[in-house]
């Protein structure tokens, strides 16, 4: 069962109207036909300069289930953090303390019906349960809608086998005519641009894929240039060069591959589906352009100025083929729309970081040096993203065991601010005694105060490599992490058998 | 049959098969999970991939229209879904935060 345009609306509002220290609303650019949008933030707590995670949902007029499941999720969100009682949807289940540590330490930012013309033309009395796009009366021609999700300006109007410039053709994929003419995509690059965002997803439907970018081009991460900025847009033509496959740096290719295998994870665990990674050109086996997941990834690389925003899609719900029409629609939502918010929460889990809201939120710095050490020494091997993947599993945890005292809370930012200066100075900075002996005695203090076991044996593998660290440099020390296979732990970076 | 859609999966046929054969067929696509090329059609599209040389397997047809209404939350049934979700929240005031804003 679907919820129409004026129910999501009232859910929105009566979310913030019963927790208005937690839950903000903020109005958007009106849709072509004048209808308001909303954002919705969630956050609770202090502190500015926060990471922030942007979920959009119903772009896609006819697929009906995501903006009805990220109103649930709000709803859940909202509940699990004031009750303390944690989450679960089916057997994925995220305990009180990590429902607590993500809500106080993300802005979590939710655009639940990016198109609410769309969705009111799918359920109005006389409408077309299969409309896509958005209501655009595009001028000099007697068809209507524009695909507010191929309007991104990002290779905008370079076409393929689900991007065109025909507002009359069959595909309802018409890119527009200009880039961002449609409010409902113009509010996209308005959030990006008035928030942090550090995290992006946009949840479309169905298939049971995790889509990464590119979506014009195949993606490779041997030859930076020439990059989409070299490329002709504009043409109605395809790609140009045809050849062209796009760069991504591996670092942001492990990131992505973290990423996306939490969010399958989390949905195998609801009940067993298993979504399958692909990027957003495998999708079509073609060039797919103007997305917003392509424009919100790339902002950085065309303006370096900009903050990097890793930005994915799902595809939610199962193939029932030859049902397409109960594959955007099915009688029964609710096992999906389980699957899909547990999807989100595993983002969430895994956009949360310990090290940027002690050194970005509290201190008011940057982890940059430290991002940019892990990034470039761990993020390169098998090894490291294992150390990297170990230490994401138990942060979220550890984060609220750290903000619940002081005085670990006070230990933990000395130690970061130390972090930032060695590793600011990779290659020369060198670890001493003391900073060895402070470490293990934050770790071990930790430890102590971990509820699961399994938590204490993670940390004991990291004590066990930082004890080695003294005299060394930090990319020293990291290289050394780098050669050694991370333990393979039931419950934090291993599924419990 | 005019107001109609057909779930179809669409071949090179005749057409001689190049790797971007797909490119421009001007339908409306529709996932796959095991790529291949499926798309909702009119009898307009179909009429005009066939007279293109291409092979359209077809495998249900959907009526064109609205939503089914049954499918549509009524506002009753939402009211109540609201009310027992919103009277909880108000129940309970947000606990104490690590950091206080």
């Amino acid at each position: 069962m679907y919820r129409t345009i004026a129910q999501l609306e009232a859910a929105i509002d009566a979310l913030v109207n019963s927790q208005p220290t937690l839950c903000t609303r903020f109005p958007l650019n009106n849709s072509v036909e004048g209808r308001p949008i909303f954002a919705l933030r969630l956050r609770a707590g202090g502190g500015t300069d926060r990471r922030g995670i942007l979920i959009v949902g119903g772009m896609h007029a006819r697929e009906l289930m995501n903006p009805d499941a990220i109103i649930e999720l709000a709803y859940d969100l909202v509940q699990a953090y004031v009750t303390n009682t944690g989450l679960s949807y089916g057997g994925a289940l995220w305990h009180a303390d990590a429902v607590k540590t993500m809500m106080e330490t993300l802005d979590i930012w939710m655009l639940p019906c990016a198109n609410p013309d769309g969705r009111h033309e799918v359920m109005r009395n006389g409408g077309q349960w299969d409309w896509r796009m958005n209501r655009r009366n595009n001028p000099n021609t007697p068809c209507d809608g524009v695909d507010v999700n191929r309007n991104c300006d990002f290779m905008f109007r370079v076409t393929g086998p689900a991007t065109n410039c025909d507002p009359c053709s069959s595909l309802q994929a018409f890119a527009g005519s200009l880039p961002f003419s449609e409010p409902e995509s113009r509010n996209i690059q308005l959030l990006c641009d008035t928030h942090r965002i550090d995290l992006f997803v946009d949840v479309h439907s169905y298939s049971e894929f995790v889509l990464l970018p590119w979506g014009h081009a195949p993606t490779q991460t041997i030859q930076p240039l020439p990059n989409f900025t070299d490329l002709p847009t504009g043409t109605c033509l395809p790609l140009q060069p045809s050849s062209h496959q796009e760069f991504m740096p591996g670092e942001d290719q492990s990131q992505y591959q973290i990423y996306a295998n939490r969010v399958v994870e989390a949905i195998t665990a609801v009940r067993g589906r298993t979504y399958v990674k692909k990027t957003i050109h495998q999708l079509y086996n073609g060039t797919t352009s103007g997305t917003t997941t392509d424009y919100v990834y790339s902002r950085h690389i065309a303006n370096a100025a900009l903050r990097k925003t890793f930005a994915l899609s799902f595809e939610t719900g199962p193939d029932l083929y030859p049902d397409v029409r109960g594959s955007f629609q099915p009688n029964d939502p609710e096992p999906i729309k389980d699957d899909t918010k547990a999807g989100l929460v595993g983002l969430m889990y895994e956009d949360t970081c310990a090290l940027s809201f002690l050194g970005e939120t509290l201190q008011g710095g940057t982890v940059e040096p430290i991002r940019a050490a892990r990034d470039e020494l761990l993020l390169a091997t098998e090894n490291g993203r294992g150390w990297v993947d170990l230490v994401s599993n138990i942060q979220v945890e550890l984060l609220g065991v750290v903000l619940s005292d002081k005085a670990l809370t006070e230990r933990a930012l000395t130690l970061v601010t130390r972090l930032q200066e060695l590793a600011a100075n990779k290659e020369r900075a060198t670890v001493t005694a003391d900073d060895v002996r402070d470490g293990v005695e934050f770790l071990e203090a930790l430890r102590s105060r971990s509820t699961r076991p399994e938590v204490g044996d993670a940390l004991s593998a990291v004590i066990e490599h930082l004890t080695k660290a003294d005299g060394q440099t930090v990319e020293a020390v990291l290289k050394d992490l780098t050669q050694s296979t991370p333990p393979r732990i039931s419950g934090v970076n291993q599924n419990p058998p | 049959m005019l107001n109609m859609r057909f779930v179809a999966t669409i071949y090179p046929g005749r057409k001689a098969e190049t790797k971007n054969w797909a490119d421009d067929l001007n339908v409306d696509r529709v996932p796959d999970h095991e790529g291949e090329v499926r798309a909702l059609l009119s009898v307009d599209d179909l009429v005009r991939l066939l007279e293109q040389g291409l092979e359209v397997r077809l495998s249900r047809v959907h009526a064109a229209g609205p939503l089914d209404p049954a499918l549509i939350v009524t506002d009753e049934s939402f009211q109540r879904w609201l009310d027992e979700k919103v009277n909880r929240l108000k129940a309970t005031p947000p606990p104490k935060p690590f950091i206080e804003p």
